[in-house]
């Protein structure tokens, strides 16, 4: 258990109003004051000097007064050194109150009122992403790349030109939703101040994806940790969707600064995990709420990583898609 | 860190140091009673719309949160407080912008709450806005009684909303602001709560400037039911409370927490009026000339205080203040800069009565005309206690300001000045003479700095300076008799004659700085400052691992501040980017140091490579310097052997690889505690040579008495007994002391550790005077020479300059030749022997022997002495370094800066020679001295450790012997090692 300071200040009270003037005495008040180092050197910190050193270096002193920013506090009002005792007597003038005396103001004052219910949690947070471009932003990030696209003529000139025999149409890439997601939402504490924002992204992922195409799955730590589905309680091991899914993850990797560290994944368990997904042929994009400074340089290579904020827009995903093509590829 | 408030800036602090927008996204959420990611999310997007959402993670999960959950979280109290003083001094064109935003968009944001809450951040807003003029005021006040008092009437009108709205109180009346808690409406809240909650309500210490006529109604059942009774006495100048026993009145009153009474009183035509809380021993003024004193209670009672008339006893204030009665300090004082309401004026005071201190202030430091009377300020002891105090007089300019404390401080003595001042003919001086009510300050100029006067017995007095004092200054009056006289900031005299016949002229009696200094030995002081260690950490940008390192921070910081010590992180240096210069300065600051090792420290290579070296440097040159390791989050594999984990995480130098470990995890608090209080008890208070003298005293008892383990040991602890410690320490060697049987009766080490301490005392005190100023840190003088060529000469000097305390290391070059080596030579031997200790290169070692401020030694046996400009160019090359040069009989005068040690007398060196070597002879029993002990001259020379000459030239140069520190238990042990070793040889 912690024991309340003591400070010096206590100490001199206690050595003035004792009036101590030799060092056992003072050893003594030492003691009781649970001030055993001082007690410990007692004999000679009682006679000695004040060090020159004593005068701080300046930008040294961690004294909050003198960093700057905050202003004094009220001082205490000094106590006063009272002199000369006097003779007095008490005489009562007024006898104490026997019946309560409402005061004037209460009969125009009107009661707060009593609340309704309980202190109510609140429901929705502005979102991260701006509301016009949320659904543009999301269907850049679900998207995987196909040969689904009208019939690419240069191919098939190319091929004729060629003498070569034509066995299937070749058709242009395009992007393509049709492979669906597998959503990973991680609710460690560390996502706490983001719970809303998870919630809210959900929605707006059902209504770009259809439910069907929508595997959500939640973890604490990282995936390799154990799924559940949506209201079960039973984790069961991570399972790679189909080659060529796209694994969204709503996470902040660790970043944040949550309390319990035993749920923080680290950097290594995070990156096997996206060397698993990749050798199922799935490419992971993961929405963070921390700025890339803040990213582990690791991580930034093993999957791709979207900035969970207002900046972030559609052009700047749709950007990096090259990429996942190439890494789906 | 003396306060919760202190300590809750610290942190806000620390914070802002790892996480500055997050720090910024707290300023503007701490209005709110509960801050959740709604609210949080609207403030950090409207205020500051190129921050991240990792401020609002940031912040959630800080340390600044008195507790959190998935819904939200709430801020400490103190943390609150200082972050909304903080957000209303934000102005914008003169508003208060980002305040008056924050509130709407928390208002708009909790506008679905219930009242209470809702109320509460109202209030905390009005009570920061800046209004102007006094119907501002009045409407603001007026604004936050009526939201206050429908919460008052929610709670008297219905008892089930009475104990709801108790609640809130209980939780709230704390963190209101003042404004709020002393209003009359508060009052009543907390009198209501805590009838109905069983007393469990803390009232505030700030109350309403008088207390309601009737506050009976707001209770459950109309009326007070518990009582209590306080003493009170009647002083000239006001009221002490004291327990009702004995006591010659008392009142009852409602058991309120704290007591409250309202006092009034009358001043010519004009009502004063003041609520105050009351508990024995606390004391409250009232103007001497005060009249129609009444009290009132709670309860409606009011009391008149009536005096009767009497003869006055006379004040000690208006006694003499002479020498006796004289209590004097040296304070820094922290005034408020009038043009931004801080504390930021730092100036040095002196103590001229135990409640009484007189500092002086620049021009530069005030508007020009601003009179300080009445300004607030406060004292800082050493131990970084605040006292508040008041300016009760303001001189002229330069500006001499007497403050008057709260209390008094009955410890204080004096700093030794830093170094002599030099009075001469028109020097302004000044003086304070305390007095009931006002102190006055008088000034005058010095006519004769050196004169004479017979004082009243017809004593003539020599050395005297002769005071004028100013025409327009009251006169001088025998109170004046030991008033302290203040020149150029330092006290420098004390007026010794004086009359009262309306002369303007008086007489003082000079103060050298070490007389200074000796005067303080008899003074009693259960004071000393707190020593400061410096923690390395040096962590580097990373992912969020710092938040969990500032709970390990936290707690080291904690249980060092319960150790008496100040820890200072590498991380708190105020500098955004500090220099190699701040670290220097740090470590000089501290008298100790540690590491913090985590998974996150010292990957910030470029802090470590300077960091870690000086800590090596400083343990190595002073190795009563203390650097521990607190270790962290090891992985458990490495904390089997932390040794090597450490060594393998962090390239430490080699002289702290052996330095005491702890592993926090597993550690509990007690044993931190212990740790902490096993490593770092021994740190002395600042050193003085009195407390030193006292330590070897103890130190030759010991040796004497504790170690006599051989027959005829009683002897020895008669010797001891016998007051031969005293004779010992006043004749050294050449005391009249049984010297063969009492060594005879030693173990040898014991012998030869008590010759040491006799040699320091053998030669005549005035010789080390100039050496002794070098070890407090006195002096601007570090080169030093003597007419002697003994090597033990200067370990003597030495250990007598630094009595009591361990000698820094020193390097020896003997038999030097002043044409070779050069000045090069010397720095570059120096900077190799360092870097053979700490096992690093060469460039580092350089770098600390010209950087880091250490004490090093350096002992130069030589003559003739060399020149002038070889020793200006060593001291620029050795800028830290002492230096003392044996010079024989070289008759030549040093060349300056060279300060000469008063020269031993002819035929003293000799004898101090040839006893040294008596005494030692007799250490080793005959029957054990198979090889003599000391087969050179010297009897050092047979333990010098291995020299440190790397080339073969180098070796030819000079010899060099390294000293001190590193090899346990200096001479006793140096003689221990070398009798086992000779036994070794005669055993081959």
């Amino acid at each position: 258990m912690r024991r309340a300071n003591i400070f010096l200040a206590d100490l001199l009270q206690g050595l003035h109003a004792l009036r101590v003037t030799d060092a056992q005495r003072a050893r003594d008040v030492l003691g009781m004051l649970s001030l055993d180092r001082l007690e410990a050197s007692a004999s000679t910190s009682l006679e000695g000097a004040w060090s020159p050193s004593a005068a701080v270096p300046r930008g040294v002193d961690p004294a909050p007064a003198e960093t700057g920013m905050p202003p004094a506090p009220p001082a205490a009002p000094p106590l006063p050194v009272l002199r000369e005792r006097q003779e007095a007597t008490l005489r009562q003038v007024v006898a104490p109150s026997t019946v309560a005396q409402i005061p004037s103001w209460y009969s125009e004052t009107s009661a707060a009122a009593r609340p309704a219910g309980p202190t109510p949690s609140p429901r929705s947070a502005q979102p991260l992403f701006p509301r016009n471009q949320t659904r543009g932003l999301l269907t850049a990030a679900l998207s995987t790349w196909s040969e689904d696209g009208s019939v690419d003529v240069e191919r098939v000139v190319d091929m004729l030109a060629e003498l070569q025999p034509i066995r299937t149409w070749p058709q242009q890439t395009a992007a393509t939703l049709r492979r669906g997601v597998q959503l990973l939402v991680d609710v460690s504490v560390g996502m706490g101040p983001f719970r809303l924002d998870v919630e809210h992204m959900i929605g707006e992922i059902k209504g770009v994806l259809a439910e069907e195409q929508i595997s959500a799955l939640f973890f604490a730590g990282s995936p390799k940790r154990g799924c559940a589905v949506q209201g079960g309680d039973e984790l069961k091991d991570w399972q790679p969707p189909p080659s060529g899914t796209r694994i969204f993850l709503l996470t902040d990797l660790g970043i944040g600064p949550s309390p319990d560290t035993s749920q923080r994944a680290g950097e290594e368990e995070w990156v096997e995990f996206g060397e698993r997904a990749a050798l199922a042929g799935c490419s992971v994009v993961a929405l963070v709420p921390y700025g890339p400074r803040r990213w582990p340089r690791a991580l930034s290579r093993a999957f791709h990583i979207i900035h969970w904020d207002r900046r972030t827009t559609a052009a700047i995903v749709r950007r990096s898609l090259p990429r996942i093509r190439r890494s789906t590829s | 860190m003396s306060t919760a408030a202190e300590r809750a800036a610290d942190r806000i602090r620390r914070f802002g140091q790892r996480r500055p927008e997050a720090l910024r996204l707290a300023r503007y959420a701490s209005l709110a009673v509960r801050l959740d990611a709604q609210l949080l999310r609207a403030l950090r997007l409207e205020l500051m719309p190129q921050s991240d959402a990792g401020a609002e993670a940031d912040l959630w999960f800080s340390s600044l949160t008195e507790s959190m959950s998935s819904q939200g979280f709430v801020f400490d109290a103190h943390v609150a407080e200082q972050l909304q003083r903080e957000l209303a001094t934000e102005f914008v064109d003169g508003e208060q912008k980002a305040l008056n935003r924050a509130a709407e968009l928390t208002a708009l944001a909790h506008g679905d709450w219930p009242v209470s809450l809702q109320f509460e951040e109202r209030i905390t807003w009005l009570a920061l806005k800046r209004t102007e003029g006094p119907a501002a005021v009045a409407a603001r006040k007026t604004e936050i009684e009526a939201l206050l008092r429908q919460l008052v009437k929610a709670m008297a009108q219905d008892e089930m909303r009475g104990v709801e709205v108790a609640r809130w109180v209980q939780r709230a009346l704390r963190r209101l602001p003042q404004v709020a808690r002393e209003t009359e409406s508060a009052l009543l809240l907390a009198l209501g709560a805590a009838e109905r909650l069983g007393g469990n309500v803390r009232f505030s210490e700030v109350v309403p400037t008088s207390l309601p006529q009737d506050a009976a109604w707001i209770l459950p059942a109309r009326q007070f039911s518990n009582w209590t009774t306080i003493g009170l006495r009647r002083y000239l100048t006001g009221i002490e409370f004291l327990e009702p026993e004995g006591a010659p009145m008392t009142v009852t009153l409602p058991r309120t927490n704290p007591l409250y009474l309202q006092m009034s009183w009358l001043e010519g035509s004009k009502q004063v009026t003041q609520t105050i809380s009351v508990a024995a021993g606390r004391t409250v003024a009232i103007p001497a000339t005060a009249t129609e004193v009444r009290l009132r209670t709670l309860a409606g009672e009011e009391l008149a205080l009536e005096s009767a008339p009497q003869p006055t006893i006379e004040s000690p204030r208006e006694q003499v203040v002479g020498e006796d009665h004289l209590q004097r300090a040296v304070v820094r004082v922290e005034f408020v800069d009038p043009r931004r309401a801080r504390f930021e004026i730092e100036r040095m005071g002196f103590f001229v009565a135990p409640d009484l201190v007189v500092s002086v202030l620049d021009r530069g430091d005030l508007p020009s005309g601003e009179d300080l009377s009445g300004n607030e300020c406060r004292i800082v002891l050493p131990g970084g206690d605040r006292i508040p105090a008041h300016v009760v007089t303001s001189g002229e300019l330069p500006k001499t300001v007497v403050l008057r404390l709260a209390r008094e401080v009955s410890d204080a003595t004096v700093l030794p000045r830093s170094s002599e001042v030099a009075v001469s003919v028109g020097m302004h001086w000044q003086t304070v003479r305390p007095s009931e009510l006002r102190s006055d300050v008088i000034s005058g100029v010095v006519l004769d700095p050196d004169s004479y006067v017979a004082d009243k017995l017809g004593n003539l007095r020599k050395d005297m300076i002769r005071l004028a004092v100013s025409r327009d200054k009251m006169d001088l009056d025998l109170d004046m008799l030991g008033a302290p006289v203040i020149i150029d900031g330092n006290i420098v005299a004390q007026i010794t004659v004086c009359d009262d016949s309306g002369s303007r002229e008086c007489f003082a009696q000079p103060i050298a700085a070490i007389e200074q200094l000796l005067l303080l030995h008899g003074t009693p002081r259960p004071t000393e400052e707190n020593p400061r260690i410096f923690i390395s950490y040096a962590p580097r940008e990373h992912g969020g691992g710092e938040s969990r390192d500032a709970e390990v921070m936290e707690r080291i910081s904690y249980t060092m501040q319960v150790a008496h010590l100040r820890p200072l992180f590498d991380v708190e240096l105020p500098l955004r980017s500090p220099s190699e210069a701040d670290y220097v300065a740090a470590v000089k600051a501290s008298r100790g140091g540690a590491l913090l090792l985590t998974p996150l420290s010292h990957t910030a290579t470029s802090v470590v490579e300077v960091e870690l070296p000086l800590l090596a440097y400083w343990r190595w040159v002073k190795p009563d310097f203390p650097v521990v390791i607190f270790r962290s989050g090891a992985p458990v594999s490495q904390q089997k052997s932390l040794a090597t984990a450490v060594g393998a995480d962090v390239p430490l130098p080699a002289n702290l690889r052996d330095v005491a470990i702890i592993d926090l995890d597993g550690a509990r608090d007690l044993d931190l505690a212990q740790f902490v209080h096993r490593h770092f008890d021994f740190i002395r208070p600042p050193h003085d040579e009195a407390s030193g003298l006292d330590l070897v005293r103890k130190q030759i008892a010991m040796l004497i008495s504790g170690h006599a383990t051989r027959e005829g040991g009683e002897m020895a602890m008669q010797v001891a007994e016998e007051h031969s410690v005293q004779l010992l320490m006043s004749r050294g060697m050449f005391a009249d002391i049984a010297w063969q049987p009492l060594l005879a009766q030693l173990e040898p080490p014991a012998a030869v550790e008590l010759i040491d301490v006799a040699a320091a005392f053998s030669l005549p005190v005035e010789t080390h005077r100039p050496l002794l100023y070098a070890a407090v840190g006195n002096s601007g003088a570090r080169i030093f020479c003597i007419n002697a060529m003994s090597e033990n000469v200067a370990r003597a000097l030495l250990h007598r300059a630094w009595v009591g305390r361990v000698v820094p290391r020193s390097i020896d070059l003997t038999n030097v030749r002043w044409s070779t080596p050069t000045v090069r030579d010397v720095v570059t031997h120096v900077s190799k022997t360092v870097a053979e200790a700490l096992g690093c290169d060469y460039q580092l070692a350089r770098w600390l022997v010209g950087n880091a401020e250490a004490p090093l030694i350096l002992i130069f046996a030589t003559r003739p002495l060399p020149s002038q400009q070889y020793i200006d160019e060593l001291l620029a090359a050795l800028p830290h370094a002492i230096m003392l040069f044996l010079r024989g009989d070289d008759p030549d005068p040093p060349p300056p800066p060279v300060v000469e040690l008063q020269g031993l007398k002819e035929g003293d060196h000799e004898r101090f020679v040839t006893r040294y070597k008596e005494l030692m002879a007799m250490v080793t029993p005959p029957a054990e001295s198979m090889v003599t002990p000391r087969p050179s001259s010297s009897p050092r020379k047979a333990s010098r450790p291995k020299k440190p000459s790397t080339t073969k030239q180098e070796k030819e140069k000079y010899a060099v012997s390294v000293k001190g520190g590193k090899r346990k238990g200096g001479p006793a042990a140096r003689a221990q090692r070398r009798l086992t070793k000779r036994r070794a040889l005669k055993k081959k």
